[in-house]
This record gives C-alpha cells, structure tokens and sequence, in this order.
C-alpha cells in the first residue's frame, strides 16, 4: 500500500490474500502475500523485494473444483493461494478485470445445485432417447444406403460359418426341395424385383432335427429347416418365406450389426480409452438387451411386409398366424414370459398372432 | 537462495498435508554444506462429488454444443486432476488452451471425413490410407508426448518432452516387425522357389510370433525413450530400463494366468454341478428349450464373474509392475528418485469394486471411480529428494512447430505425466 485510499470504494474492493509465490523461470517457492486493490497490487513475498502494478495486468486462472488458484504476474511469475472465495469474491466486486466473469462462469455452473440436477436429468434423458430411438434410426438409414455387395459378403461368410457350427445338410428328398424351390422362385422372389437376389437353403440344426425354424441373411440367403418345411403347408410356408424376406428387405441384419457396433463405440467414447478387458464384457451387456428388444421390433416389421405381400396377391394372412403358432409349439416357447420390454427373449407371440388376426379381419 | 526456499517449505509442512523429514530441523542455517534429504508423498485432495459436478456439466454442455466444448471440458477435467495432485505442498498444473485442443480435434474429424470418403471412392483406398494411419502413428504419438509435457508444469516451471522424432518411428514402427518382416519375406521366397512349402509355411508362422515376442522389448525400449526424453525445466530424467524386466513380467503374467484358469474351471464346474443339483429339473428344462436362454442369466453371470476378476487382474498385474519398475528405476538429475509401492491385491480390489460401481449407478459412479484411482496412484508414490528442488529454471524454448503441437491434440493421445492409472 502506498498511501491510503481517500475513497471508501477502494478500500472495500481491497483483498489480502497469502499464499506462495513463484518467480519466472526458476522452481523456488517463497511464501507470500498478495493486496489486491481496485487499480493496483502488491505482491509481497518472503525476503523479496515488494513488486506492484496494476490489477489489470493480473491473469486469473479459472477457476476449477478446489484447485489453487494461480494469479499470473506481469513478469510471468505466480502467485498461488487456496483462498478461492476470497479471490472469487474480490473478482465480483471489480467490475473492471477482464476476468471478472469469464474465470467464474463455469465454477458457478458446476456450483449450483439446480444446475446440477438438470444436467443429470438432461444427460439421463439424453442417453436413454439416444439408446432408445436414436441408435436404432440411424441404424437403419444407413443400413438402408449400404450398397448390396456389402450385405452379400457379410452374409455368404455367416453362412459358411453357420454351417461349421450349427448346421446339417438337409435330409429332405430332393423332389420336395424342388417343390418348394419352384415355387419360391417363380411365385414369391419375382414379387420384388429390387437388385437384391433371393435364394433358398434347406437345412438341420445339428442335433436337434425336429427345430421348426427359418433364418434370413443379409446376402438374402433364406435357410429353412427340415422340420419347417414338414410340419408347414404351403400356404404356411411362403408365408413364412415372405416373412424372412421382409426381414432381408428391411436390412434387420445389417442394422443390428451397425447398432451395435456403434453401441460399442459410444459406450468406449463414454467411458474413456482406458479399458479393461473386463469392462468391455460388461460393455456387451446394454448390446445384449438392446438386441433382445431390437429383435421384437425386427419380427413386427417382418410380419408386416409379410401381411401387406399377402394381400396384394389377395391372399389371406392368416397362414402367417398359423405357421407362428405352429412353429412357437415345437420349439416348447413357453408364452407366459415376462414382457419387459428389453429382457423379452422373443418378441411376445401372442401380440404378434393378435396383430396379424385383426389385419385378416379387416380384409 | 536455497536456504530461503528450504525454510519456506518447512514453515509450510504445518499445512494439510505431511511431510517427513528425515532431518529434525533445516533451518536457515543449514546452507551448501549438507544436502538436505527428505521424503516426500504424493497427494491427491481431490473428491469424488465435486469432480462430479465437473463432469456432469462437461457431458450437458459438450451435447448442448455439439462436441464444441469438450474441448474446454478436457482442459478443465485435466486441470482438476493436475492441481489437485500435491507434491511437497506444491500442485502440478495443466494449462493448455481448448482452442489448441478444438483446433486439433477439427482436424482430426476433417481426416476421418476425407478417409471415409476416400473409401467410399474407391475400396483400395481403404489399405492405403490404414498404411498411412500407420505410417503417421509414430509421429502423432510423438507429437502428442511433446505437446502434453509443454502444457504440464510444476512450481511454474513447465516440463518438456526432447526424444528424437526418428527414434520415435525406431521404437514404434520399425523393430516390431523387423523380425516378421525378416521370416516373412524369407519364408515367401522359399515358397516361390517351390522347394519346400512347409519350411515355407513355419518361417511364415513365426514371423507372426516374433511380432508377439517383441511387445515386451518394444515396450521397454519406449519406456526408455519416455523416459530419458523427458525434462523438467533444465533438469533432466534418467532411468536405466531393462527389457529383461519386461519378458519376466510377461511370463510370470502366463504363469499366475495358468494358475487362474485351473481357479477358474474348478468353480464353473462347482456351479453348474451345484445349480444342477439344486434344482436339476430347471436346468434339463432349459437344455431342453434353448430358445430360453435368459433364463439361464444369473447362473451365466455367476460363471461369468470369475473371467471378469481375471480380466482385472491381470490387467492390475501388468499395470503395477511395470509402473513400479519404470518409475523406480527414475530419477531427475540426482535430485529427486522415485519410489512407487503399488500392489496388485490392492489395485485389483479397487477397480473390482469400480466395476460394480460403474454397472449399478450405469455409468454414473465414474467420477468417484476416476478420483479413487488417483487417490491411489498418487499415495502409493513417494519421492526421495536429496537436492534442492527449488534450483530448477526454466529451459530456453526450443522451437517447435505450430503444426505438431495441433497434431499431437489431434488424436487425443492421453500421453501424460504417468501419475495416472
């Protein structure tokens, strides 16, 4: 302090703050004390000569949490000092620092507790829309603008793969594969002349031959079971045919694989780069329910394409209703699942019946 | 001078946090003629709610914007960490400027772009611009560990990375696949003459094993280059690192593994026989009904569990044992050694518990995970410092073009002090 202010103003602005001092270009650290007035300052640090200025030369950090607080000096020495209300205080009441806003505006976001809560319940929101409707839109956009090599090569390789491990060739005679085949080719596939070709496959599950079931892959390769094509009319199968193509048709396949690979990715972005291998198994865990819920929706879709291909062609689509119950009551489904929305193994059947019977009604 | 400082620091030791010195009293008087020799603890006085709020704020604004503010929400998340890290009663400090970070983070997003489009074009792009992503991998990374030393200081005096940029692409790029690329071309010449494809056919197979066999000396050989590239202010790092060190921890790693794997069977075998027994009707139930697969959840879990400690541990195994070798074995000039005492039984308990933290708060418990760690690590480090630490000066600048320091931001390297875990 020079002499004492005449003006009551800036003695009330005027802030005594201890702490330590570094000087430019060297690691010593002395203690010290800073006075902070309207117009100047004065450093005074232990066993060193006084320094003073203007208090507009002085850069204040912002202010993060707790942390020191750093107040550089002109000579690009450092005061430091834990005191930050003090500092904060002192900044608010001198309308004319630079820093007299900007240092303290995100503290005071990260201080205010209503603050607080709306960002918890704004990134709560955020992230469950995003999982909810989001990821899945954008899925499928860009599944749709996929060029159809993509899905081609992804699926001849499923079902190669697909074959090592959990299929059988197929004991049907080949007059009965022919049969279906004929009409696949001739009756169904030409109903949709898209760029995308369509083939049928017989197969077992290996080890259980009696697994009514038919599966599409995104290659548009169609793979019927055995006991499907025995246990179906006709009128049942090529219902279930063009329910497997609707799936192709819709990119199912390809959506999933992009949902949750992106899924993947958020969930790494959001938690860091630092993971463990652990962490990334239970990272698969949200990909795993959001798949269980991605495939209910997947079926419905299915099932429509399906009901409005039938009737086009005038054709009832009861058949669809049939072949799901047949095929629900060899598989041992039983229907008294739990119908949470994300833990649903399969899309509730009873729903999908009810749906595909009231569409017939209407008709 | 020296005296000075040193009695400022002893006046300062009533503060929050401890000190031990091993001399009763450093007075003013004691001047050149004993060095003084104390231990000194790292801190950290950072708490899990406040950095929360931190975090939660970075996450709605960086949405509300964009992705703008990350770039502000990594400098002060950076910060927060930084200045609550204590070593003799003085905080480290970050101060690079978002915009830096924004600017390289631009930059990044721009390159992606290009290389998606690129790929777009034409399929071929796709090796050619992954081979030079890897060609430019020594470089970024290089980069990255010179921009992050430059914004990080210490008692206001910054910290500074000088390894050579071509010992960079040695370590990094060059002698990891010098060995595969050796076999490799060697077994593909046999091949071509036709002699003997199964000799062919070996050297091929090893080539790939060597690059598997070189992780541990490459990993060394840039723990090394770190390390001796790295300064504060004038003074300069040092550490002798051994690549034997490395192949004896990766091999007692497979060791301890085998032993987990025998853990691991016999209580998935004692599971299934115990459900099994305890309700055997169930579970031919489900074989029977794969379709019901979920029903199986909670014993999946329970089998699933032990590969999740052993995904931890050996990942806390790894981490602690080079971490207290590396920094054991540094020191800075002959003023300052380090010594850590992580323990595997601790970090592994500690990040099992961040595990379920993470999954029952879904993800919200991270702020507390990420202070609790650095609690951590900062405890487990003492230093020993024999010399005045207050004689450090600032070094000159060298100069370094604006273009690195961008790209070292650009990819978001997380090259930092190494005081985090």
């Amino acid at each position: 302090m020079n002499t004492p202010a005449p003006d009551s103003d800036t003695s009330a602005t005027e802030l005594k703050v201890t702490g330590e001092w570094y000087p430019a270009t060297s690691s010593a650290r002395f203690r010290a004390e800073l006075v902070l007035g309207q117009h100047a300052f004065q450093l005074h640090a232990e066993t060193q000569p006084c320094q003073q200025g203007n208090s507009q030369q002085l850069h204040f950090s912002d202010r993060v949490g707790n942390i020191p607080r750093k107040i550089r000096l002109p000579d690009n020495s450092l005061f430091q000092t834990a005191d930050n209300q003090a500092i904060d205080d002192w900044l608010s009441e001198s309308s004319n620092t630079q820093h007299s806003k900007a240092s303290r505006y995100f503290h005071h976001l990260e201080s205010n507790t209503r603050m607080i809560a709306f960002s918890l319940l704004f990134v709560i929101a955020f992230s469950t829309a995003l999982l909810r409707w989001g990821l899945p839109w954008a899925s499928s956009w860009v599944a749709d603008r996929l060029p159809v090599a993509v899905a081609e090569t992804v699926g001849k390789n499923t079902l190669d793969s697909l074959d090592h491990l959990f299929l059988a060739p197929s004991a049907l005679s080949q007059s009965q594969q022919q049969k279906i085949r004929h009409r696949f080719r001739h009756e169904i596939a030409p109903l949709f002349n898209d760029d995308q070709g369509y083939e049928l496959h017989f197969r077992q599950l290996a080890g259980q031959p009696d697994m009514a079931n038919a599966f599409a892959l995104p290659s548009g390769d169609i793979v019927v079971t055995d006991a499907l094509a025995r246990v179906l009319n006709a009128a049942q199968l090529d219902a279930v045919l063009l329910h497997e193509i609707g799936h192709i048709y819709h990119r199912h396949s390809m959506q999933r694989v992009i949902h949750n690979a992106s899924l993947s990715l958020i969930i790494l972005a959001a938690l860091g780069n630092d993971m463990t291998l652990s962490e990334e198994l239970i990272a698969g865990l949200p990909v795993f329910l959001m798949h269980q819920h991605y495939s209910r929706q997947a079926e419905h879709e299915a099932d429509q394409f399906a009901v409005s291909a039938l009737q086009k062609q005038q054709k009832s689509p009861l058949p669809l209703a049939e072949a799901l119950e047949i095929i629900t009551q060899t598989d041992g489904e039983n229907h008294e699942e739990d119908n949470s929305d994300y833990l649903s193994t399969h899309p509730a059947t009873e729903k999908r019946l009810a749906r595909i019977r009231e569409q017939a009604s209407h008709q | 001078m020296s005296d000075i400082t040193e009695s400022a620091t002893d006046s300062m030791s009533k503060d929050r946090f401890t000190q031990n010195h091993s001399t009763p009293d450093s007075s003013i008087t004691d001047s050149l003629a004993e060095a003084p020799r104390c231990q000194s603890n790292f801190q950290f006085s950072g708490n899990g709610f406040e950095y929360f709020r931190i975090w939660i704020v970075n996450i709605l604004l960086s949405i509300v914007t964009l992705g703008i503010y990350s770039a502000w929400a990594k400098v002060r998340t950076k910060r927060y960490f930084y200045g609550n890290t204590f070593l003799d009663n003085s905080n480290f400090e970050y101060h690079a400027k978002p915009i830096q970070i924004l600017k390289g983070r631009i930059i990044a997003f721009a390159a992606l772009i290009i290389v998606m489009l690129l790929n777009e074009i034409h399929p071929a792009m796709g090796i050619i611009t992954t081979v030079l992503l890897i060609l430019a991998a020594p470089f970024i990374i290089w980069s990255a560990l010179r921009f992050n030393a430059k914004v990080s200081s210490y008692r206001n005096v910054p910290f500074s990375f000088h390894g050579n940029l071509g010992k960079a692409y040695k370590y990094l790029l060059i002698l990891p696949i010098i060995p595969a690329f050796v076999l490799g071309m060697a077994g593909f010449g046999l091949s071509k003459t036709g002699v003997n494809s199964s000799i062919a056919g070996i050297l091929v197979s090893l080539g790939l094993l060597s690059i598997c066999l070189m992780i541990p000396y490459v990993q060394a050989m840039f723990y090394y280059y770190y390390i001796n590239g790295s300064n504060f202010g004038q003074g300069e790092f040092r550490a002798e690192i051994k690549p034997s060190f490395f192949y004896v921890t990766y091999l007692k790693l497979i060791g301890w593994s085998i032993v987990w794997l025998i853990i691991i069977s016999i209580s998935v075998a004692a599971i299934a026989a115990i459900s099994g027994a305890l309700n055997a009707a169930t579970f031919a139930d489900i074989q029977s009904r794969p379709g019901s697969l979920l029903a199986l959840g909670p014993l999946l879990l329970l089998i699933y569990l032990p590969f999740i400690m052993f995904g931890i541990w050996s990942k806390a195994y790894l981490q602690v044992n080079v971490r207290n070798y590396t920094l054991n074995q540094t020191q800075l000039d002959d003023t300052l050694s380090f010594k850590s005492n992580l323990t595997t039984s601790r970090l592994f308990t500690l990040q099992l518990v961040n595990l379920f933290l993470i999954i029952f708060t879904l993800g919200l418990a991270w702020p507390w995970v990420k202070v609790r760690l650095a609690r951590y690590s900062a405890d487990s480090l003492n230093v020993e410092i024999s010399e005045e630490l207050a004689g450090y000066v600032t070094e000159q600048q060298r100069k370094q073009s604006a273009l690195s320091d961008e790209m070292g931001e650009a990819f978001d390297m997380d090259a930092d002090l190494g005081l985090t875990l």
